[in-house]
C-alpha cells in the first residue's frame, strides 16, 4: 500500500485531475501540518473540511462582518444575560461541555455571593438547553431570524444606532417580552451573550451586530482567539461536490467523515464515487463510504497513539496512547508521512512540529523538553493564539433578515436536530449510545417524527403511528422518508422535528443484540437498521447545509412502530 | 390518575423568592415521624453521601453513559427496554409541567440508590443479600442473591435492576470494554448503583499505602467525574470541612420522599429559576 498509493497519486496528479483530501475539523496542529505537506507533494490537491454538523454560516459571518473566517470562543461563565436563537449550546452545540460548564459557573447559587444569569431561548422544538432556560418561547424556525431583528431594534435605539430597522417585519414574540428582553441585555453590556445557531449568514451577521452594539466581544466572546473546534466550509463541500459530479476528481482521500450517510443525496453521490480513480479511507470502521474505497487504512483510536490537540486557539493539549493498538492499524500521521516519503511514528512527528511551530509560541520555557516535559505533565500549555487580528466592524454588511417566502400558513416546517448521544451518528454503532435515553423524549434505540400535541391531535397521530413526510419546497426536489410519530410537548405546532444519526449501517449489527429467547424482538427495524436516515431532508443550498426549513405534508400509513421509551418506568 | 397526589419531589423556586430566603420553595417535613429503629450503630469512620444541584444538571445524560462504562452495566436492546428491563443504575427523570400561559416547564432530576440509611429493601431480603456497610453503603451481595426482587419492589425510589437473562459477554474483543474492577453479574441477581464503591477501596488503599490521609475530592464517582456542570458532589459527610458536609446545610438542600423517613445518603439542590416571585408554585411528581 505504502507504494501503490502514492505512486497511483502521483500519476493521477500528473493527468492534471484534482486530488481531494476530504476531512471534518481537524484540531490537532500536528494533523494538520502532516495533511499540508503531504498535499503539497502533490499539484492540484486541495483539502476540503466539512462539519456533519455545521456552523459554516458563524464563520462565513464572521468573514463579512470582521475580516476573519472565525469562529468565536465563547465565555458562557461571564454572560449574565444569555440569549440562545436556536442553539442547543448545553448539550449539541458545538462545543457543550465547554458551554455548560461555562454556563453552570455563571449560575452559582451556592457561592459566597450567590449568582444567577438569565437565560432566554427561542428555538422550534423542545432542546436540553430550552428546558434549562428562564423565558422559553417555541417559533417556528423561519421566525426566528426576525427575532433578531427586533432585538437589533431595540438595542439599536438605546445605543443610539442610525440604522434604520423600521421595515423589519414583527415577530409573534410580544413587544413587552422583547422590550424587557433588549432592556436587560443593554443593562448587562459587556455582560450579555446572543448565541445563534440558524445556518443562516444573514441572521449570523445580525447576531454579530448585537454583539457588537452590546460590546460583548473581547469579553463574553472572543474572535482575536478564536475557537477552532469548527473549521468547515460548506462553500468548499459544494466545490467538491460539484468535481465529483463533474468527473473531475482523481483522487478522493476521506478521514473522518461518511458523507454518504451524512449528506443528502446519498445514492447520487455513490454513483459519482464510483467514477472517481482511487477513493482512500482512513476510517476504522466499514461506514458507508469506506465501503466504496478501494483503499482502507485504518486511523488509530485516539486511546491508541500520540496525538495533540488545540480546541481553542493558543490551548495546546498532547494525548499519550493508553494501550498497544488492538488491531492491525496504523496513525494516520504516519500513514501520511509514509506516503510523502518520510518513515517515522507519531510520537516522533508531534514533538518534530511542537519543536518547531509550539516551542516559539511562548517564552516561559527556555528549552523545548522543558516545555514538552512540562505540557506532558500538566497534559496541555497554554501559547500565543496564532490567528489573524479581527478589523473594525463592518456595518455596510448589516441588513434585516428577511421573512422567507410566503408559505402556507398551516405548513409544517423541517426541523433536523442532532440528539446528545448520537450526534451526527458518528458512533450510532455505540450501543451504549443507542440505549441511552434521549434527555427530552425519553426515547432509546429510535429516531422519530415530533409533533406539538396540538399538532398530532389535528393529524390525528398518536406515538407510534407511522406516517409519511412528504416535502417538494426544497431545492433538491420532492423528498418523502416514513417515520414513527411522537408527541412532544413544548414543541411549536407548525414544526415537525426529526433527529439524524440514524439509520446507519453499522447498526445492523444490533439485530441480534440483547437475549435471544422465545418472545424476543429484534432491535432493529424493518429495514433492518435502528432508526431511518434523515438527512435525505438536509440542503447543501448556497453555499451552506441547511438543517431543514422545508414545508412538509403528513400522512399517515396506519402502520405502527414500537418505540421504547423508559418514559413511564419507575416512577416516583 | 386516581390515587396520584402531587409529590415535591422536585423543588423549585424563583431568584427573588431564593434571594430573600435561601430555603424558599421547602417542603420540608421537619418534624419527622417517631422513629421506630434505634441509632444504635454508631459511624465513626467514613459516611459517603452525594447532593445533587438540580440547578445544575442540564439533563445531558453524560453520567448516565459514564455509571454504565465504569460498572459494566449490560445493554438490553430495544425489545428488552420495552418490557421496563433497561438496566441503567443513574437514570435521568425528566418532570413536564405547564405554566399559564401553556408553555412547558421541564425538570431534570438524576435518581440512584439513595443508599438510605433505614434503606426498606435491606429488612425485606429473605437471604441478607442487601445490607449495610459500617461507611453508610447499602450493599447488594450478588452471590448471596437468590432473585427474589423483594428488595426491588420495596424500593421507594426505584433504583434496583434485576438481571432477567445473562448478558452476552462471548466476545473476547467487546468484553475488552469490561471494567475488571467491577463483577459482571450473572443472571437471576439484583444490582443497582454501588456509590462506585470498587473507587472508594481503591482510594482507601491508596491513602493507607502512601500513609496521607484521604482528601475530600480524592474519590470521585464515575457520575460526578463527568458531569459537566459540576452538579454531582460525593463525599464523606463525616468530614465538616467536606463539600458534600457544607451543601448538605445549604438552604437549597432537600431529600426526596423526605416524608417516609428511611433517611437518604442522596440530597438534591432545590432548582432555582430567574424568573419573577409572582408566579405560581410549581409542582412536579
Amino acid at each position: 500500500m505504502d507504494s501503490a498509493v502514492p505512486a497511483k497519486l502521483r500519476d493521477l496528479a500528473q493527468s492534471g485531475r484534482s486530488i481531494y483530501f476530504l476531512s471534518n475539523t481537524v484540531t490537532s496542529p500536528s494533523r494538520r501540518s502532516v495533511i499540508d505537506q503531504f498535499l503539497r507533494t502533490l499539484p492540484n490537491a486541495k483539502h476540503v473540511i466539512y462539519d456533519p454538523l455545521s456552523s459554516s454560516a458563524i464563520l462565513d459571518a464572521h468573514e463579512r462582518t470582521h475580516g476573519v473566517r472565525v469562529l468565536p470562543r465563547f465565555y458562557f461563565d461571564r454572560a449574565e444575560v444569555v440569549v440562545s436563537l436556536d442553539a442547543d449550546f448545553l448539550a449539541t452545540w458545538i462545543s457543550p461541555v465547554e458551554y455548560a460548564a461555562g454556563y453552570a459557573s455563571a449560575r452559582a447559587l451556592e457561592s459566597q455571593t450567590p449568582r444567577l444569569s438569565y437565560h432566554a431561548q427561542f428555538e422550534s422544538r423542545m432542546s436540553v438547553t430550552g428546558s434549562k432556560a428562564d423565558l422559553r418561547r417555541a417559533l417556528p424556525p423561519s421566525e426566528i431570524g426576525l427575532v433578531l431583528n427586533q432585538l437589533a431594534q431595540r438595542v439599536g435605539k438605546s445605543a443610539d444606532s442610525t440604522m434604520n430597522w423600521e421595515g423589519a417585519p414583527p415577530s409573534s414574540v410580544s413587544a413587552q417580552e422583547l422590550d424587557d428582553l433588549a432592556a436587560r441585555l443593554w443593562d448587562s453590556r459587556g455582560r450579555s451573550l446572543i448565541v445563534c445557531g440558524v445556518q443562516d449568514v444573514s441572521a449570523q451577521i445580525v447576531c454579530n451586530y448585537l454583539n457588537d452594539l452590546l460590546g460583548n466581544y473581547g469579553n463574553t466572546l472572543d474572535i482575536a482567539q478564536p475557537s477552532l473546534q469548527r473549521q468547515g466550509n460548506d462553500q468548499a463541500l459544494e466545490t467538491l461536490l460539484r468535481d465529483l459530479r463533474e468527473n473531475r476528481v482523481g483522487a478522493l482521500l476521506i478521514d473522518g467523515v461518511n458523507p454518504i450517510a451524512e449528506l443528502s443525496n446519498g445514492d447520487q453521490l455513490s454513483g459519482w464515487l464510483k467514477n472517481v480513480p482511487l477513493i482512500v479511507s482512513f476510517h476504522a470502521h466499514l461506514d458507508e463510504t469506506t465501503r466504496l474505497a478501494h483503499y482502507v487504512c485504518p486511523d488509530n483510536h485516539y486511546l491508541e497513539s500520540w496525538s495533540d490537540s488545540e480546541p481553542v486557539s493558543g490551548v495546546v493539549s498532547i494525548s499519550q496512547p493508553a494501550i498497544a493498538p488492538l488491531a492491525n492499524r496504523r496513525s494516520v500521521l504516519e500513514t501520511l508521512s509514509a506516503w510523502a516519503g518520510e518513515t517515522t511514528t507519531s510520537y516522533d512527528i508531534i514533538r518534530d512540529h511542537w519543536r518547531q511551530s509550539v516551542f516559539p509560541r511562548q517564552s516561559e520555557q527556555a528549552s523545548f523538553d522543558q516545555l514538552w516535559d512540562l505540557s506532558l505533565h500538566d497534559g496541555y500549555a497554554v501559547v500565543e493564539a496564532q490567528s489573524q487580528t479581527p478589523k473594525e466592524f463592518n456595518l455596510s454588511v448589516v441588513r434585516p433578515v428577511l421573512p422567507v417566502d410566503s408559505r402556507d400558513a398551516n405548513a409544517l416546517e423541517i426541523v433536523l436536530y442532532p440528539k446528545v448521544g448520537i450526534l451526527s451518528g458518528a458512533h450510532a454503532g455505540n450501543p451504549w449510545l443507542q440505549e441511552l435515553p434521549d434527555p427530552i423524549s425519553k426515547i432509546t434505540w429510535d429516531n422519530y417524527a415530533c409533533f406539538s400535541p396540538t399538532t398530532a391531535a389535528s393529524l390525528g397521530v398518536s406515538d407510534g403511528d407511522v406516517v409519511t413526510i412528504n416535502t417538494d419546497s426544497g431545492s433538491a426536489g420532492p423528498k418523502n422518508l416514513e417515520l414513527p410519530a411522537f408527541i412532544q410537548p413544548g414543541q411549536h405546532g407548525k414544526v415537525v422535528a426529526i433527529a439524524l444519526g440514524y439509520g446507519r449501517i453499522e447498526t445492523e449489527r444490533f439485530a441480534k443484540i440483547g437475549p435471544e429467547w422465545l418472545e424476543a424482538k429484534s432491535t432493529v427495524g424493518d429495514h433492518g437498521r435502528v432508526g431511518t436516515n434523515a438527512a435525505s431532508f438536509l440542503e447543501l443550498r448556497d453555499g451552506l447545509l441547511r438543517y431543514g426549513g422545508q414545508t412538509a405534508s403528513v400522512s399517515k400509513t396506519g402502520k405502527r412502530h414500537a418505540l421504547a421509551s423508559i418514559q413511564d418506568h419507575n416512577m416516583l | 390518575m386516581p390515587g396520584w397526589e402531587p409529590r415535591p419531589i422536585v423543588q423549585e423556586t424563583t431568584w427573588d423568592e431564593f434571594q430573600k430566603n435561601p430555603s424558599a420553595g421547602s417542603h420540608s417535613h421537619e418534624a419527622a415521624e417517631e422513629d421506630l429503629w434505634t441509632n444504635d450503630h454508631p459511624a465513626p469512620g467514613h459516611r459517603w453521601a452525594m447532593v445533587i444541584d438540580l440547578g445544575a444538571c442540564t439533563g445531558c445524560s453524560a453520567c448516565v453513559v459514564s455509571c454504565q462504562a465504569e460498572n459494566n452495566v449490560p445493554v438490553v436492546g430495544k425489545d428488552e427496554v420495552r418490557r421496563k428491563r433497561a438496566m441503567h443504575w443513574l437514570r435521568i427523570d425528566r418532570y413536564y409541567s405547564e405554566t399559564d400561559d401553556g408553555s412547558v416547564e421541564v425538570a431534570h432530576q438524576p435518581m440512584l440508590c439513595q443508599h438510605c440509611e433505614h434503606a426498606p429493601c435491606e429488612t425485606v431480603c429473605p437471604v441478607l443479600a442487601t445490607v449495610h456497610s459500617e461507611e453508610g453503603l447499602n450493599q447488594q451481595i450478588y452471590n448471596r442473591c437468590v432473585g427474589t426482587r423483594y428488595c426491588a419492589n420495596n424500593c421507594p425510589y426505584k433504583a434496583r435492576r434485576f438481571n432477567w437473562f445473562d448478558y452476552p459477554h462471548q466476545d473476547p474483543f467487546a468484553n475488552l470494554v469490561l471494567n475488571p474492577d467491577v463483577t459482571v453479574r450473572s443472571r437471576g441477581v439484583m444490582e443497582k448503583c454501588t456509590f462506585c464503591v470498587q473507587r472508594i477501596q481503591e482510594g482507601k488503599a491508596e491513602s493507607k499505602s502512601s500513609g496521607e490521609p484521604l482528601q475530600d475530592g480524592d474519590i470521585q464517582t464515575a457520575c460526578q467525574q463527568s458531569c459537566p456542570t459540576q452538579a454531582i458532589v460525593f463525599g464523606d459527610i463525616n468530614d465538616p470541612n467536606s463539600r458534600v458536609s457544607q451543601l448538605v446545610k445549604s438552604g437549597r438542600h432537600y431529600r426526596v420522599l423526605e416524608e417516609i423517613n428511611v433517611k437518604p445518603s442522596v440530597g438534591y439542590l432545590r432548582l432555582v429559576r430567574n424568573r419573577p416571585a409572582d408566579l405560581e408554585e410549581i409542582q412536579h411528581g
